[in-house]
């Protein structure tokens, strides 16, 4: 018994490590049990219940259908699983849960396990403390990954209060993984309600989760070492998870979930971001989503760079290397946005630009005089009719800032703005010695509730298709035009695309119209139908037989919407199903 | 012949040229020179004084203009034969060709008159006194049809409703609608066959039954297929088929549907006043025509039985006809023509409900005008529409 208490405890300690969650190792605690204890084996199922449930969370016809599916589990699955939801381990006297799975795995009564090698899992949820774990005993073939998705639902549910669903939810992820699938039940209950989550903050888990194998070890301790630092230096949780499929859901829905009930997140807010590359080979890529107004803030416009970035290294399987341009993204990016005491030598409040100042501002003469001078003047107007101000950056280039950090510094550093919240907006053009020219927009103060995020994109396509190459003239005016037209109407006008295609539409439309008004002043027809000679009640029908030949499934995957299409970029915000706002999203393959 | 005023004042234009061929083999006596003939019967003589009767489309009584008596058709039928219909289902065994086609010769019983005709003629007008000839054999014995539909629609009605019919339409000329002239209206007595029978039999389909159900990745749509047969019958009742090839079946086609709660038995004396014609194409020649409305309307009555699918093809069928029977039976019918532009245009109308048929002019920049106006109404009210909601 010393010799098996040994086994728990370093499982314990592996769990620590690797994922906090679950026993891992398939040379985990190999119970030899009681030598006397006869076990479940084929054809021989002990009928006792593998349900105990002293915390009254499922009233009686919930208990008897999850006992009876642990049972039809035992004998599909040839596994052992149990699920405990107790006060806690302290109340049957031991000192961890560790001790309380031993016992009852050992039990002389009910001896658990199945087979020779009595296979089992134990899943145990102390309900005084809200805390669970997931133990293996027996060798068993079911994966490290399947184990953390089984016991993160489970978490999930039974912190909602919702014991039923979580007792499937880890019924069928296990299954799951057993069998490499991906069908999972609906939850019987909807728990997308931020009440009913509890968030919590998990500090001991490991913040750089492999579940694929893609890092040596070497590697994987010092991403660790370098995300333990981030996360105690800026206050900002980094993670980092590479699992083999994501559930059956979307990259994002997936990392936003696994975010929450796992319990990653710095502060009030959880303020963090999670990297998720997906290695199903079917469906191979990677997102990054936010949590906590930090998180997002300083992150959603330079998603786009980060992606293309990583491509390469991913693409060429340098994962290390990849993962490593995705962590220096995120400090550089909380470095500019939130650590920048000076910009371009000038320091917060050192100076600030009048009423009067260009807010034009082409220190590289990119721009043509006579267009600044139409933008000038059409930006007073706007400032004067609008109360919202408008400033036009167009430069060489922007050394180490991404352009909107440039931009937002720019703004903030000189007071630009109109009002006590310095409102406006601004465009950066970015004439770079590179085959694409960039651009940014960005908002301040009150127009960032005139310019939504989908009206910001919106302006974001119009100025970037006006672009092109080497037209910034073009850009800047477009800019400004449609900035206008959108805070005097609330809305941008119909694009010349749109018009074009309305007008077909209705050419289209007017002209079967009228073929058919045409077709009406040709009266005379052959007769095909003796419908109206038919005697009444004269039908009458013998017999309908019906024969079944086939059936077929086809499966397309979903349309998402732009904010968090995977193919395109992200920024957007979005919800986990615990309620919680995420940001970022979309993702590239690889 | 001299023009009828009305011909002048309501816009219908007389004209002899119907498609029969009548040849004046005599000088014409001075007899109902400018007689209006839809109102002369030259066939009934008045039981009081013997002079012509006419039938009065609207008492529905036969009327004498020279001593006011009038008269129902039973208490002059002492002139007519008393023959019943023939039944058709047996003519094979009688009718000959040669007495379908040819030509006729007979006497004018009013004004003495040579007259001849087609085979096929079973009333004409006589081209020297204008009086309406019955043409008995064409009426009697294996050609005396079954059932009639009497005019019901006054000849001087129809510039009024082929005014209504056009008014509806679009892209005609607006020379064409505002003053429409009509000539050579004809009223005539159409020989039609209907037809009878019973059809059963089975319909095979192809049918699908889909449900989609989605996950968090995937719309998913599962789609099962069946093989599904329905069997039954359907009774049809005097489907009618054109026996002229004077008109063309499509157009008679399209004068339909007829009022057969108003169809009664043949007697000759519902010919008064108006041209008549027998058949000149067998029943069997229609056999295929109609057996092929019959097996169409028959598939569209079993599919309507086959419910709850997604998707329903028809992959194929076997059917037949039962209890077949037919009829002869005459229709009233109004052809005229109208000439716009040096070009005709023929119409045909249904002497009993007033339906017309026929080509319009078509006036291209009126359909111009009509389409680009309301493009560029609808294009700018959708940009309009577009810029408050965009």
């Amino acid at each position: 018994m010393r010799a098996k208490r040994f086994l728990m405890m370093l499982l314990a300690v592996m769990l620590l490590l690797m994922t906090g969650v679950a026993a891992a190792q398939d040379t985990g605690v190999s119970a030899t049990g009681s030598e006397t204890a006869p076990v479940s084996t084929d054809g021989q199922y002990y009928q006792f219940s593998r349900l105990v449930d002293l915390a009254d969370y499922l009233n009686d016809e919930d208990h008897e259908e999850i006992s009876g599916m642990l049972m039809d589990f035992l004998r599909d699955a040839k596994l052992d699983l149990q699920i405990y939801i107790i006060p806690s381990v302290e109340s049957f006297g031991c000192a961890d849960v560790y001790e309380f799975a031993e016992r009852y795995y050992d039990d002389p009564k009910y001896p658990a396990g199945y087979g020779a090698d009595r296979s089992a899992l134990f899943y145990v949820f102390e309900t005084d403390k809200s805390t669970s774990e997931l133990l293996k005993f027996g060798p068993g073939s079911i994966t490290t990954w399947g184990l953390m998705k089984g016991k993160f639902y489970a978490d999930y549910y039974m912190r909602c209060g919702n014991a039923y669903d979580a007792c499937r939810g880890l019924i069928d992820r296990v299954w799951n993984d057993l069998n490499r699938g991906h069908s999972v039940r609906a939850a019987r209950t909807d728990m997308m309600n931020e009440a009913n989550f509890h968030p919590y903050h998990n500090e001991k888990i490991s913040r750089m989760l492999d579940f694929c194998g893609i890092f040596g070890q070497s590697e994987l301790d010092a991403l660790e070492t370098r995300l333990t630092e981030i996360r105690e230096k800026y206050q900002m949780d980094i993670v980092v998870l590479v699992a083999p499929d994501s559930d059956g859901k979307t990259w994002e829905e997936f990392a936003d979930d696994f975010y929450d009930y796992v319990g990653f997140g710095y502060g009030d807010e959880y303020d963090g971001m999670i990297l998720f590359v997906d290695m199903d080979s079917a469906d191979r890529g990677y997102t990054i989503t936010t949590c906590g107004t930090r998180g997002q803030n300083t992150y959603n416009s330079i998603v786009e760079t980060i992606y293309d970035d990583m491509l390469d290294a991913f693409k060429a399987g340098k994962y290390y290397e990849g993962i490593n341009v995705y962590v220096n993204h995120a400090v550089r990016r909380i470095n500019h946005m939130e650590r920048t005491e000076s910009f371009l030598g000038i320091s917060r409040n050192e100076i600030k630009v009048s009423t009067d100042d260009d807010r034009v501002v082409d220190p590289d003469e990119i721009l043509k005089n006579s267009v600044k001078k139409n933008l000038e003047k059409t930006i007073k107007n706007i400032r004067k009719e609008f109360g919202t101000d408008v400033l036009v950056l167009a430069v060489r280039g922007t050394g180490d800032y991404y352009p909107s950090d440039y931009l937002y510094n720019y703004y903030t550093f000189l007071g630009y703005g109109e009002g006590s919240r310095q409102s406006g907006i601004g465009l950066i053009l970015v004439d770079e010695d590179t085959e694409k020219a960039g651009y940014e927009i960005v908002t301040f103060g009150n127009a960032s509730e005139k310019f939504d995020e989908s009206a910001l994109n919106r302006l974001k396509s119009m100025v970037g298709s006006a672009l092109g190459s080497d037209r910034y003239d073009k850009a800047a005016q477009k800019f400004v035009d449609k900035t206008k037209f959108r805070l005097k109407w609330g809305h941008y006008p119909m694009t010349t695309g749109m018009t074009v295609v309305v007008f077909l539409i209705v050419f289209a439309v007017i002209s079967i119209i009228a073929s058919i008004k045409k077709a009406a002043n040709k009266s005379v027809a052959k007769a095909v139908t003796a419908s109206e000679y038919i005697v009444p009640g004269s039908y009458r029908v013998f017999n309908i037989q019906e024969r079944f030949i086939n059936s077929k499934v086809t499966k397309t995957r979903r349309v998402e919407s732009s904010s968090s299409g995977r193919s395109g970029g992200g920024g957007g915000s979005h919800y986990s199903s615990s309620g919680r706002s995420h940001g970022g999203g979309g993702g590239r393959h690889f | 012949m001299s023009e009828r005023p009305f011909e002048e004042n309501n816009g219908i234009e007389q004209d002899a040229g119907y498609q029969q061929t009548v040849v004046p083999q005599a000088a014409p006596s001075a007899a109902g020179a400018d007689v209006d003939r839809n109102l002369v019967n030259l066939s009934y003589k008045c039981p009081n004084c013997t002079m012509p009767l006419k039938f009065d489309n609207e008492m529905k009584r036969f009327v004498c203009e020279y001593c006011d008596g009038s008269f129902l058709l039973d208490e002059i039928k002492d002139a007519a034969d008393g023959q019943e219909g023939y039944d058709w289902s047996e003519y094979k065994e009688e009718i000959h060709e040669e007495i379908l086609t040819g030509t006729k010769s007979y006497v004018c019983k009013f004004c003495g008159a040579e007259i001849v005709t087609d085979a096929v003629t079973s009333a004409t007008k006589c081209p020297y006194c204008g009086n309406v000839l019955l043409v008995a054999e064409s009426l009697t014995g294996m050609l005396r049809p079954n059932k009639i539909i009497p005019f019901e629609i006054d000849r001087e009605k129809l510039l009024t409703l082929f005014n209504a019919f056009v008014k509806k339409k679009n892209f005609v000329p607006k020379q064409f609608k505002n003053n429409p002239v009509l000539k050579e209206v004809q009223g005539v007595y159409e020989p039609f066959w209907l037809y009878d029978s019973g059809v059963d039999g089975q319909v095979g389909y192809t049918a699908t039954k889909t449900r989609s159900w989605s996950d968090a990745s995937y719309n998913y749509t599962e789609t099962k297929y069946y093989e599904v047969d329905v069997s039954g019958e359907v009774h049809y009742q005097n489907v009618p088929a054109d026996g002229s090839k004077r008109l063309d079946d499509n157009t008679m086609d399209s004068l339909e549907p007829f009022d057969y709660s108003k169809m009664i038995d043949f007697e000759p004396g519902y010919l008064s006043g108006h041209l008549a014609e027998r058949f000149d194409v067998d029943a069997d020649a229609n056999l295929e025509r109609t057996k092929l409305r019959m097996w169409n309307s028959t598939e569209a009555q079993f599919r309507g039985s086959v419910q709850g699918y997604s998707s329903v093809s028809r992959k194929g069928s076997s059917l037949r006809q039962f209890e077949r029977d037919v009829r002869y039976a005459l229709f009233p019918i109004y052809v005229f023509a109208i000439e716009y532009q040096g070009k005709r245009y023929d119409y045909a109308v249904n002497g009993q409900t007033g339906k017309i048929v026929g080509e319009l002019p078509f006036s291209k920049s009126m359909y111009r005008k009509w389409k680009w106006i309301r493009i560029a109404l609808i294009t700018a009210a959708a940009y309009v529409i577009g810029f408050f909601l965009n």
